[in-house]
């Protein structure tokens, strides 16, 4: 890497550089304590599976779900945090996730800062805010795993660009940064092919394989693979609950939730976001290409990563943060460029650069910045807690739970998805009173039996038994039954009639479609 | 390519445009060869400008008065000739004046040492990228791309260059089709201006004498349909441009559930395609893949800003994107391959890759409007439609010889409005603009022109129920039963059919 000698005349930009990047990393700050009960549902509902676990519930087989693990494993940190200071999880989950990100920028701060005698040191800045806007501007999404996956790999993908560019990496950021990474690219298959196919980037860009050896390599390869071990020691049941049947649901059912293009444009704003951004962030890499040689892997990342979402096929934002990080990877290079040819006085360069720092700066605050809403209408205390927080936080069911259960007690929604099951339960402190914590396999169910009718219609047999074995069981006080798709499949196998005879109707809930039914 | 290589480049431009431009010929003047149905209402709409009608007073459109007084040309020539094989003809002569001129304005190299585009790969770029958008010809979009893309190359030659070593003619040409380009639609102009930025970030300059140029000609074309009459002007600014601007923050509820088409096969393959040229591209080479990158990109902007997902919103990224997959091809194939070997196999490919999705037979088969129109009215008599997504029944009552009479020719505005004021109350320009439609719609209905009424079924019927135009329907037309035709964005749409009284 060149290296050029730091002007003492230009510290003032990296005062100034430090004072922003503070401010966007803070700003959000008193928004997640202000709001301790703001979630969502996938976040939610493994916060409930990682309270199981340390309950000694066994994985898969007590607590079923179609994803590898380690999620469970991650959310079990914030569960314990939140059962030593007596918080409400969500509060903790999202203030981990907050320090997650803080951890994130240090480390990839320190590793600028190792390297801060480099000649593409204008970078540093704008790519240091890139995953902090990133995470500041996620409400929905914040915590799912895509957002854990991009806090997580950052600083790899610092770290292996640098290495590739010869920079300075000392060996325990690198190694934090490859611990880091192996926990972001084992949480999900497609995360681990986005790292490996930017790996193989990086040596066609420098056309050499010597340095797939790297420490930090080393040690993500070495963490994965531990990971990908430890399946055996999940035990038999474990094992033939995933591979036999969540595995084949997810893979033959899932096109249940797969939407049109047209449809999910049509359907939800916040889709046709990361194609904004992608246009014009790919604009700019096509504009400065070959100004900075982190342009390609930012490149190969943006595009591997809507392809990825492109997979997907759903109106899961969610898969789009991959993205848009990468954009936003791509547009704060092109400020660094900007801010070298600022700095290195290129009079040609200083109009359009300033207008696109300032442009680049009002967007990125206004982006991130979220007043707290100050109507703090919901006592804690009705769950257990000290304090408020904005009614406006709550899921539909909260009402109803909070009504007709106290806290501590098991509740069940039975319906199509997660949602508004969870975050529902988590949000009234009620327990999950089934394996299945949310109904999803339902209808993934269905679309299986239509492929084959002979291998997955015993499954769905066992799956209702299964949600009668739990009703018996565990006793909950309250079931929520979606009324449009699952109180036909149940009305079918005379669920009710079987196993909820201990059961009274008390009310329906018009705005989740469901009816909710309370033990006598 | 030894062809790319020659000392006469222009024969080789021709001899690699050839075959993509005899398909494109054979499939455009082939009789089954329809044109797209958004051409079609509009050259409707351009008859009745020459019949002496006039935008926002006889009908409604969001539309731009210069994109009527460009489809008035096919209209006007009509009256010597068939008005498809004239519309076909003018179509083919713009793509081959495009063409020529872009080859033209390569022919002048520039100053420096790197050439930015041979003209041989520039032809079969131009041509492929035709070729694959060829199920749209005639399409705002592609009228679009046909004038802008001979300036776009200009551009890229002149900031290459020292100074601008191209013919001031050919630079009035380029800036004038330019300019008549972006007054076609309103967020053309920012699609223009997105890639003069990338072209100001690129070099760090801008050629103003050739942005003078164009600017001059925008501002002619502007001042030559204001002398045609200025209250159309009025009508564009008070009305439909504001609401063509609301258009582009609306999200219409209507499209849930809808299937068709998919554009997910066309965005993969996009990814891809910006992928491998980012990878083949370094940058002393590839100035104008890149430029042509970033008008795919403002191009997929643009149609998802539209929000609908119509195949015809959708021009631009795609004509961009096979212009950038031809260039990067070639520049590829260079050292391998023959130049026959890639005129044939390119064609094939880029069509066979990039076909926009096709009506399933089944559901064409089922299609029920002909039936409708040919039974329950004339030759030459006015059929109103009142529709969202009307483009399909322009089609079958251009096809079948009957003459539309709405008064809108697209019911998205009053969708629109009925929509905005659900959010908020309606400001005054809205509000006067809708109760402006409203009366001269229940006008239309009433002065019972239109022997038959097609209103897209359920949700115009109660929108039209909303703004208390059942009524004056029912008091002149009687129902006549149901139709549907295929159609995107719904696959199906229906139509319940009126007849007047």
């Amino acid at each position: 890497m060149n290296t050029t000698k730091v002007s003492t005349k230009n510290n003032w930009p990296i005062a100034v550089g430090i004072l922003i990047v503070l401010a966007v990393v803070f700003c959000k700050l008193p928004y997640w304590f202000a709001h301790p009960l703001a979630i969502h549902a996938d976040q939610s509902v493994y916060l409930a599976m990682a309270d199981l676990l340390l309950k000694g519930k066994k994985l898969y087989v007590d607590i079923f779900d179609f994803n590898p693990p380690l999620i469970i494993y991650l959310n079990t940190i914030p569960v314990v945090l939140a059962n030593l200071i007596n918080r409400p999880v969500i509060q903790v989950f999202n203030l981990s996730i907050y320090f997650l990100m803080l951890l994130s920028t240090t480390l990839t701060a320190a590793i600028f800062y190792a390297n801060r005698q480099a000649s593409d040191r204008y970078l540093f800045f704008p790519l240091l805010l890139a995953p902090v806007v990133c995470t500041q501007t996620q409400f929905y999404d914040f915590g799912q795993r895509e957002h854990l996956f991009i806090l997580l790999y950052f600083p790899f993908f610092v770290c292996r660009i640098l290495r590739y560019q010869s920079g300075n990496i000392p060996t325990a950021l690198a190694v934090t940064a490859g611990i880091l990474a192996a926990i972001g690219v084992s949480l999900k298959p497609q995360f681990f092919l986005t790292a490996l196919i930017l790996e193989a980037s990086l040596a066609w860009q420098w056309r050499s394989i010597k340095l797939f050896g790297s420490v930090e390599n080393k040690i993500c390869a070495l963490l994965t693979a531990v990971y990908l071990l430890h399946f055996v020691l999940l035990g038999q049941q474990s094992l033939s609950v995933l591979f036999d049947q969540a595995w084949p649901i997810y893979s033959n059912g899932l096109s249940y939730f797969h939407i049109g293009f047209i449809e999910g444009l049509a359907s939800l704003s916040s889709f046709s976001y990361p194609y904004y951004l992608l246009a014009l962030a790919m604009s700019l890499a096509f504009a400065l290409q070959g100004r900075s040689c982190w342009f390609l892997p930012a490149t190969t990342f943006t595009l591997i990563s809507l392809l990825s979402m492109l997979q997907a096929g759903s109106i899961w934002t969610y898969r789009g943060i991959p993205l848009q990080l990468g954009c936003l990877i791509l547009i704060a290079l092109s400020a660094g460029v900007g801010l070298e040819a600022l700095f290195n006085y290129k009079a040609r360069m200083a109009a359009p650069t300033l207008a696109a720092l300032v442009c680049s700066a009002v967007l990125c605050f206004c982006q991130v910045w979220a007043p707290a809403n100050t109507d703090y209408d919901f006592d804690l205390a009705q769950i257990g807690y000290s304090g408020r927080a904005p009614s406006s936080d709550l899921s539909l069911l909260v009402p109803s739970i909070i009504a007709h259960s106290q806290i501590g007690d098991r509740v069940i929604y039975i319906g199509r998805g997660v949602r508004p099951g969870y975050p529902s339960i988590l949000q009234a402190h009620r327990h999950p009173g089934s394996r299945y914590l949310h109904g999803m396999i339902l209808p993934m169910l269905v679309v299986c039996i239509e492929k084959d009718p002979s291998r997955f219609k015993p499954m769905l047999d066992l799956v209702i038994a299964n949600y009668g074995q739990d009703v018996l069981t565990n006793k909950p006080k309250l079931i929520f039954i979606d009324d449009i798709f699952v109180a036909p499949l149940f009305a079918q196998r005379r669920f009710i009639e079987k196993y909820m005879t201990n059961y009274e109707l008390i009310e329906h809930i018009d705005q989740a479609a469901c009816t909710v039914y309370r033990s006598k | 390519m030894a062809a790319i290589e020659t000392d006469a480049p222009e024969a080789s431009a021709i001899l690699l445009a050839l075959p993509p431009l005899l398909l494109i010929s054979w499939r455009l003047f082939s009789p089954q060869f329809v044109f797209a149905p958004q051409a079609i209402l509009y050259l409707d709409a351009a008859r009745r400008v020459l019949a002496g009608e006039k935008l926002y007073t006889d009908f409604w459109d969001l539309c731009q008065p210069a994109l009527l007084a460009l489809y008035s040309v096919p209209q006007w020539l009509s009256a010597f000739c068939d008005l498809a094989l004239t519309t076909k003809l003018l179509v083919w002569l713009l793509l081959v004046a495009s063409l020529t001129a872009t080859i033209f304005i390569v022919r002048v190299k520039p100053t420096n040492a790197v050439a930015p585009v041979s003209s041989p790969a520039l032809a079969l770029a131009i041509c492929c990228a035709n070729l694959a958008v060829c199920s749209q010809f005639g399409t705002v979009q592609h009228l679009f791309m046909l004038l802008l893309t001979p300036w776009l190359v200009l551009r890229i030659v002149t900031c290459e260059g020292v100074r601008s070593p191209v013919h001031i003619a050919l630079v009035m040409l380029a800036a004038a089709a330019a300019a008549l380009g972006c007054a076609l639609d309103l967020p053309y102009l920012a699609v223009l201006l997105f890639c003069e930025c990338f072209l100001l970030l690129r070099y760090g300059a801008i050629k103003v004498r050739q942005l003078f140029i164009f600017a001059m000609a925008l501002a002619l074309i502007f001042l030559f349909t204001i002398l045609m009459d200025i209250s159309i002007w009025q009508g564009y600014f008070q009305w439909a441009m504001p609401l063509r601007l609301a258009k582009f923050s609306y999200f219409d509820g209507g499209l849930l559930g809808t299937t068709f088409p998919n554009h997910s096969n066309f965005l993969y393959f996009f990814a891809v395609v910006l992928l491998a040229a980012y990878y083949s591209g370094n940058r002393a080479q590839s100035s104008l893949r890149s430029l042509f990158a970033v008008l795919a990109l403002s191009g997929l902007a643009l149609f998802i800003a539209e929000g609908d997902g119509l195949s015809y919103h959708i021009v631009i990224a795609v004509y961009g994107i096979v212009f950038l997959l031809v260039l990067s091809l070639i520049s590829l194939l260079k050292q391998t391959w023959q130049t026959a070997s890639a005129a044939i196999v390119l064609p094939l490919a880029i069509v066979a890759i990039t076909a926009i999705p096709q009506a399933p037979a089944d559901l064409l088969a089922s299609q029920t409007i002909d039936n409708a129109i040919l039974n329950l009215s004339e030759e030459g008599e006015q059929i109103t439609v009142i529709a969202q997504y009307p483009d399909v029944a322009y089609s079958r009552i251009s096809a079948l010889q009957r003459l539309p009479g709405s008064y809108l020719l697209n019911a998205m505005p009053l969708r629109l409005l009925h929509d905005l004021q659900l959010g908020q109350p309606l400001n005054d320009k809205q509000f006067s603009c809708q109760a402006f439609l409203v009366a001269k719609i229940t006008e239309n209905l009433a002065s019972r022109k239109a022997t038959l009424v097609l209103l897209e079924a359920p949700r115009q019927s109660e929108l039209l129920r909303i703004y208390g135009l059942s009524k004056v329907l029912l008091d002149n037309y009687s129902p006549a039963g149901h139709c549907q035709a295929f159609a995107e964005p719904y696959g199906t749409t229906q139509f319940s059919v009126w007849r007047r009284k």
